[in-house]
């Protein structure tokens, strides 16, 4: 594939801070390598934006925004991570069972520290993660009572971040134009 | 929505991988179920006049044929794009019915499960990446399954813009 001009390849995120994956690890590594990179990139599609727009529902008629977003990926890694893989007592995170889907629709809150909460529930993964044996360590999955491995929790995460990285690329596209892989 | 399957809860590397690469490219058909043609080849953001869900598709297909067929296998480079035609594995879906695009997709993929099959998650591609590294099969699948979890992020948002369909 080197014949290619690079400008024909799809086009980089602009101030890529994001660290340069591993090709050739084990199935660890690279699988949280790949974690990570998508945690920046939903990062780096929010930075720059100013903080009253990510809460703009950018795509109508979905009623998406970065806003939304940051508060449901930040109650999804508690919740698989901490509240499932570590069997944390925690309460969780935008979200009861009379108000599902309050991390997408009450925006009102200060988006600056719901990034602060995002950022800290990724470090906290981070660290329960690092201190598991292996991948096939399992926790118990609250809605079946059965165990659920490291592996598929990782995966899982790795696949959710991707769809909403997804939406993340129309929402800023929408704000300002700004795309990139 | 098509039946798709979900995760495996504790099954191993190879069993875990392809079960959701599968789930992913499941997924995108999901998606375009009962999808109008007409809706299918509109491309609905003025700021990317190529994507429409079809164009999505048929990206889908030909990225997985890069990444097997040139990369992995290291086959000479027959995909639809050129120098002049960077997006040529899009503008190609101009005018095929979703259905076909849909059916090549199945097609192709089918033929990769095959090929993973017959490979150890370790084996390296037969030609470098841009970085000049060879990477693993292991790599290729993991980079399908979040480029296409990534793409059907973008086709949730086409499918709800068209007509309104939203789900999992």
């Amino acid at each position: 594939m080197t014949d290619i001009p690079a400008e024909n390849f799809s086009q980089k995120w602009a101030d890529d801070s994001r660290q340069p994956l591993p090709r050739t690890s084990g199935e660890r590594e690279t699988l949280t390598a790949l974690l990570d990179w998508h945690r920046e990139t939903f990062a780096l599609k929010c930075a720059g934006v100013p903080a009253r727009r990510l809460s703009e529902r950018s795509v109508p008629p979905s009623g998406l925004s970065l806003h939304g977003l940051v508060r449901h990926l930040a109650g999804t890694e508690r919740w698989w991570f901490r509240m499932q893989f570590a069997g944390e007592d925690l309460p969780h995170l935008y979200y009861s069972d009379d108000n599902p889907d309050q991390d997408f629709e009450e925006l009102d809150g200060d988006v600056t520290e719901a990034f602060a909460v995002w950022r800290a529930e990724c470090e906290r993964a981070r660290e329960v993660v690092a201190a598991a044996p292996s991948l096939d360590a399992t926790g118990i999955q609250r809605s079946t009572g059965e165990p659920v491995s490291l592996r598929r929790i990782l995966l899982h995460m790795l696949a959710e971040y991707a769809r909403h990285n997804g939406h993340a690329d129309l929402l800023r596209e929408r704000l300002d134009g700004a795309t990139g892989h | 929505m098509t039946s798709r399957t979900d995760l495996p809860q504790t099954w191993d590397e190879r069993a875990s991988l392809t079960t959701l690469l599968d789930y992913t490219r499941a997924t995108a058909r999901a998606k375009c179920e009962g999808l109008s043609e007409e809706h299918a080849h509109r491309a609905p953001l003025t700021t990317s006049p190529l994507m429409s869900p079809a164009a999505v598709i048929s990206h889908l297909r030909w990225v997985e044929y890069s990444w097997f067929e040139v990369v992995f296998l290291g086959e000479e480079d027959r995909g639809p794009w050129s120098e002049e035609e960077p997006d040529g594995e899009m503008t190609v879906a101009a005018g095929v019915p979703l259905p076909e695009l849909l059916d090549r997709y199945e097609e192709t993929s089918a033929r990769y499960r095959e090929l993973v099959a017959a490979h150890d998650l370790e084996a390296t591609a037969k030609r470098p990446v841009r970085d000049g590294r060879h990477v693993t099969l292991r790599w290729i699948l993991l980079h399908l399954i979040e480029e296409t979890a990534r793409h059907n992020g973008h086709l949730d948002i086409l499918r709800e813009m068209a007509d309104g369909t939203t789900g999992d």
